[in-house]
């Protein structure tokens, strides 16, 4: 499948069947807040992520999808039909539990075969679907071993046909690639792809990791706190983030305090790191003499030090350091009111900027998104860092200078 | 000469380090069991004397199964209903212990194992005060009329729960019972509970996750907790002299007595070889049964 | 002295049987675990009893150490069962003496002794560590047929005129001059009269089909069969093999129609107390240490009943058989003896006992009137020590009696 042809799909996701209806679903255990107020439509054929820090009630979410928990207020619908209190086994979903949980006494076989015995498919069927399923995960070989003597990438495989073999509505899969390693993991989403491909079942997919999720979803919605920040496909959800949160943790963002100093049709006037700059953006939620924050992604950013391009919003500041990232040159700016700015710039051979160089930094003026949100409105931007393992860790303030 | 050298070192460690547990087994299994043999087929001349002779006298054997196989199937029929009792009891405790009770499980555990601080004989005769004629048990039965109805049961035979077999075998239950509970906590505490999880979510219902997956995964923890009941239960005499009568006596008195007040040291260790013998048997046949990989591999 | 089951029963059956209740309950408080198993365990790895006693074995007369082999709770001791502490006949004896006492109670049942103990290591010639230990007469008998002891130094016994007559003309040693007897006592037959509903004379009475499985009779073949004898009208201490026979099939038939529930060593006390049972044969001193509310009644039958004794024995190549001749005299001074007796409170063999109870007076004074410690000449006269037996005699007399006791 080619980008093209992925981006031709999304409009089209809206008119699919939904599969799974979250109806304004809370869940509360004790005094905690687990999940509040979800609500969101997940349709036939896709591969619907669910992405936040842990603790953000994605796995609490697909929990109650499978009915290992009750919601305590609202509706899951599957297929038109509430499930909110349908137990597990009478749920036509499954799920890939984060470690596998194989059972360990039976063979891949008796594994796979699991969930047509429970249903009491007959045996031919059985035996036909498992061998089936065998195939489309390549375990062939290995019917007869015992989970124990497989990899974690088998493993994974094998917790796959389990679930698959059943033809679910809908396949769950709780951070099914969290225990495998770097390698394995980027080999094991393709192949999760591959698979999605072939069978063409919904699949609900849970991680932390926002490059997982940017790789595989369809859409994608954020999660944090047990809210549901945003839902979008993954190129709005990067280019357009909702609010602070977001662009904070999927990917890295310049991400600087804004004051709305009027509105223009089409466009907000808001002063920016001591600048005054129209946004093409018609927010209505900021009032003029509010509070946003003005985010520009590093890569959007040029780093000159005679300006190429009149039309393009720029800011001048010094270059405090400079490092080599490969394709990439990465660049930290002091700007003249003390705000740091991060850019990421192609790494030619010659005439780039080195530090102590007054420099204009500029974007184009599609790259610059107003935030609802002040920009220190949400602990989560500080403490994602560290929850986010991805390779490419996000950078949510640009002020916080790197070694 | 000294890569050779360090070579056959090489080859001789695992010996080495096999080497002590070789000596304790030779020493404290072998040589015991070596002994009862010769003795079991030896003759006293002098039931009072210490001496005995090698005499090959195969007839101890045979002499101590046509005398004493009333004990043997009562012993042997004892410990396995209490063995049963045991899994019965043993198994719903350990698995809510391990599942279900959260943090009051260590607490629990605690509970199962505070009577066993107090000494297996103290206990027993303890349970001589509960079940006596005056004891609270069938005080509360009889407050009921209900002696009537656990007659017709079999739980007390003519309205007395002490000195009959219904005594023994639930001594042997209660006595043992901690060792029944603890390896299938153990075994339990083991099992992910995800795979339950799993399993309802492949189409089980409680039920038959139970059956399917935490059955099967628990039971090495059955297995061990029978060898450690039926074995010792088989053997034990205290339930059978404290709660019984004269018709339920087991296999240990009787090879005491043979020892002790008879002198009878050839024929007492033939009938514990058959008893040994007997157990062995029965655990290799348990082992092929319930396809304990560690045993029967 | 009695017959257990087991070692490992022994020790806290004896416990509760040499004790007082409060004594009893306040000792194992303060560790029923290891009171209970200790001493069986002791035995049971057979301990100091194997090795041989030392050095000073070689003439056998030493005079300066003494070491006693004796049941448990069988001397008088203060509360935290000190033997050694003032004023207990031990510390009396040591000081006028000057001989150093060890004093085990590691005699805990006669067959686990003759079997683990006296059978290995005097029936291969060696000698035990032990200069005195204390078996039940019929066991002494055994012993001192297989010549496994000393003549005693009567020398050094002038105290042996103390010694009650009776003791003197028994068949395996006329004259006590290989033994002194320590403690003695009688069966007969107890009952809890609101079972039975009356009292009991006979030792017939437990044969009456309407105390059907409520009647235990004891392991003790002599205890037992005697009994029995005297109630089919024959001498139990004939030792005549076929009224022995007659005696087991009777018991035998008895057992298979269900009148005996079970025999027993000492745990007959708690079914009495607890009302399991309505009648048994039982031992004198037990009862004398039941509670009184519980109005048990003890009786020696009016066919007759069993005697028995423990008595010292010095094993053959003891290293201080003077040490021993001494303790012997010392404890068959009466005022002594009468110590011994206020605690144990079984039978004394030692004469002028009862005058020195008297003599000290309060409680002293009335255990000299309890029939049970010292009774009339008639009961006495009714009173009978079981036969000896020949070894093949009594190996299979007991291998029979186990039978039947299953």
């Amino acid at each position: 499948m080619t980008v093209s042809e992925k981006d031709n799909a999304t409009p089209s996701l809206s008119q699919r069947r939904a599969v799974i209806e979250i109806d304004n679903v809370s869940k509360v255990f004790g005094d905690y807040v687990a999940v509040e107020h979800a609500n969101f439509t997940i349709h036939e054929g896709e591969f619907f992520s669910m992405l936040g820090p842990s603790g953000c009630g994605k796995t609490t979410t697909l929990r109650m999808i499978a009915g290992f928990e009750t919601p305590t207020t609202g509706a899951i619908r599957l297929e038109g039909s509430d499930v909110s209190r349908v137990p597990p086994h009478k749920r036509d979903v499954n799920t890939v539990f984060q470690q596998y949980a194989l059972f360990p006494h039976m063979t891949v076989w008796d594994n796979i075969a699991y969930g047509p015995r429970a249903k009491k498919l007959d045996k031919a069927e059985t035996a036909r679907r498992v061998d089936e399923m065998l195939e489309v995960v390549r375990l062939g070989d290995f019917a007869k071993r015992k989970p124990t003597q497989l990899s974690g990438g088998q493993q994974q495989r094998v917790a796959l046909a389990r679930a698959l073999v059943n033809y679910p509505k809908a396949l769950l899969l709780d951070e099914p690639l969290g225990a495998l390693d770097l390698k394995l993991r980027q080999g094991m989403q393709l192949e999760l792809k591959r698979i999605q491909r072939e069978v063409g079942i919904t699949f609900i997919f849970v991680t932390h990791d926002q490059e997982e999720a940017l790789t595989m979803s369809d859409r994608i919605a954020v999660m944090n706190a047990g809210r549901v920040e945003q839902i979008g496909t993954p190129r709005e959800i990067y280019d357009r983030p909702s609010n602070v949160f977001v662009a904070g943790f999927i990917g890295q963002a310049n991400l600087w305090p804004a004051t709305v100093k009027g509105h223009k049709p089409n466009a907000t006037t808001v002063e920016v790191a001591g600048r005054t700059l129209d946004v093409s953006q018609d927010d209505s939620a900021l009032g003029v003499g509010d509070s946003g924050t003005f985010m520009v992604r590093p890569e959007r950013m040029y780093v000159e030090q005679q300006l190429s391009d009149e039309s393009r919003w720029t800011v001048v500041g010094t270059v405090a350091e400079m490092v080599f990232q490969g394709p990439v040159v990465r660049y930290e700016l002091v700007l003249p009111d003390g705000a740091h700015a991060v850019a990421h710039v192609p790494a030619r051979r010659e005439g780039l900027p080195v530090p102590g160089d007054t420099v204009h930094a500029s974007w184009a003026d599609d790259a610059g998104v107003l935030l609802a949100d002040p920009h220190n409105a949400s602990p989560a931007t500080s403490s994602n860092t560290s929850s986010n393992t991805s390779p490419t860790a996000t950078e949510p303030e640009p002020k916080e200078t790197e070694q | 000469m000294a890569g050779e050298s360090s070579l056959r070192k090489g080859r001789k460690a695992p010996y080495a380090l096999i080497g002590p547990g070789m000596l304790w087994l030779i020493l404290f299994f072998l040589v015991p069991m070596w002994t009862l043999l010769r003795i079991a087929l030896s003759e006293k001349p002098n039931a009072f004397l210490p001496d005995y002779e090698l005499t090959w006298r195969w007839a101890n054997f045979s002499d101590a199964i046509s005398r004493f196989q009333p004990e043997l199937i009562r012993s042997f029929t004892y410990a396995g209903v209490a063995t049963i009792l045991c899994i019965l009891i043993g198994y719903p405790l350990a698995y809510f212990v391990a599942f279900k009770a959260g943090r009051f499980r260590a607490l629990l555990l605690g509970l199962i194992m505070v009577p066993f601080f107090t000494s297996f004989l103290i206990r027993t005769i303890a349970w001589q005060t509960i079940l006596g004629q005056d004891g609270p048990a069938l005080g509360v039965l009889k407050a009921l009329s209900l002696v009537s109805v656990t007659d017709a049961i079999g739980l007390t035979s003519n309205g007395a729960f002490l000195n009959t077999p219904q005594a023994v075998i639930g001594g042997l239950t209660y006595n043992f019972v901690a060792f029944m509970i603890l390896p299938i906590y153990v075994s339990l505490e083991k099992i992910d509970p995800r795979l339950m999880e799993a399993a309802r979510d492949l189409y089980s219902t409680p039920a038959a996750a139970f059956r399917k997956v935490v059955l099967p995964l628990s039971l090495p923890g059955v297995f061990a907790g029978t060898l450690l009941t039926f074995i010792p239960a088989a053997g034990d005499y205290i339930n059978a002299e404290l709660l019984g009568n004269v018709k339920t006596g087991m296999i240990g008195s009787q090879i005491s007595k043979l020892f002790l007040k008879e002198s009878n040291y050839p024929e007492a260790a033939a009938l514990s070889f058959i008893f040994m013998a007997i157990i062995t048997v029965g655990v290799l046949v348990y082992a092929k049964i319930l396809g304990t990989e560690e045993l029967s591999a | 002295m009695t017959e257990r089951i087991d070692p490992e029963l022994a020790a806290a059956i004896e416990m509760a049987r040499r004790l007082s209740r409060r004594r009893f309950l306040t000792r194992a408080g303060l560790g029923a675990g290891a009171l209970a198993m200790a001493p069986g365990l002791l035995t049971a790895c057979g301990s100091d009893d194997k090795q041989p006693s030392g050095s000073d074995s070689s003439g056998g007369k030493g005079d300066k150490k003494l070491s006693i082999s004796n049941w448990t709770a069988y001397i008088d001791q203060d509360d935290n069962g000190n033997f050694n502490a003032a004023g207990t006949t031990i510390a009396d004896f040591q000081e006028q003496t000057g001989i150093a006492v060890t004093y085990k109670e590691d005699f805990n049942d006669n067959d686990e002794y003759f079997n683990k103990t006296l059978s290995p290591i005097l029936g291969k010639g060696k000698t035990l560590a032990a200069d005195i230990f204390i078996p039940t007469y019929w066991m002494a008998a055994r012993v001192v047929g297989l010549d496994w002891v000393e003549e005693l130094l009567l020398d050094e016994i002038p105290n042996h005129k103390n010694l009650e007559d009776n003791y003197l003309d028994l068949a395996w040693n006329p004259g006590a001059t290989k033994h002194m007897p320590w403690q003695g006592g009688a069966t007969g037959i107890a009952w809890n009269p609101k079972k039975t509903g009356g009292d009991l004379k006979s030792i017939n009475d437990l044969y009456d089909p309407k105390y059907k499985g409520q009647v235990t009779f004891l392991t003790e073949l002599r205890d037992t069969v005697g009994l029995t004898m005297f109630g089919e009208g024959t001498d139990p201490s004939s030792a005549n093999l076929d009224d022995i026979n007659a005696a087991a099939d009777k018991i035998e038939k008895a057992t298979k129609d269900g009148q005996i529930l079970k025999f027993t060593g000492n745990e007959y006390l708690r079914s009495l107390e607890n009302g399991d049972i309505a009648a048994c044969i039982a031992w004198s001193g037990d009862i004398a240490q039941l509670n009184p509310e519980l109005g048990i009644k003890f009786a020696i039958p009016e066919e007759g009943g069993m005697q028995w004794f423990d008595t010292m024995l010095v094993p053959k190549g003891a290293a201080n058989q003077v040490a021993a001749a001494r303790w012997m005299n010392f404890v068959y001074d009466p005022e002594n003896a009468a110590r011994i007796s206020e605690y144990v409170q079984f039978m004394s063999p030692v004469k002028g006992v009862k005058e020195a109870l008297l003599a000290k007076g309060g409680d002293a004074a009335a255990l000299a009137e309890n029939p049970l410690i010292f009774p009339d000449e008639q009961t006495t006269a009714r009173l009978k020590v079981f036969g000896e037996l020949s070894q093949d005699d009594e190996i299979a007399v007991q291998s029979r009696f186990n039978d039947i006791t299953g």
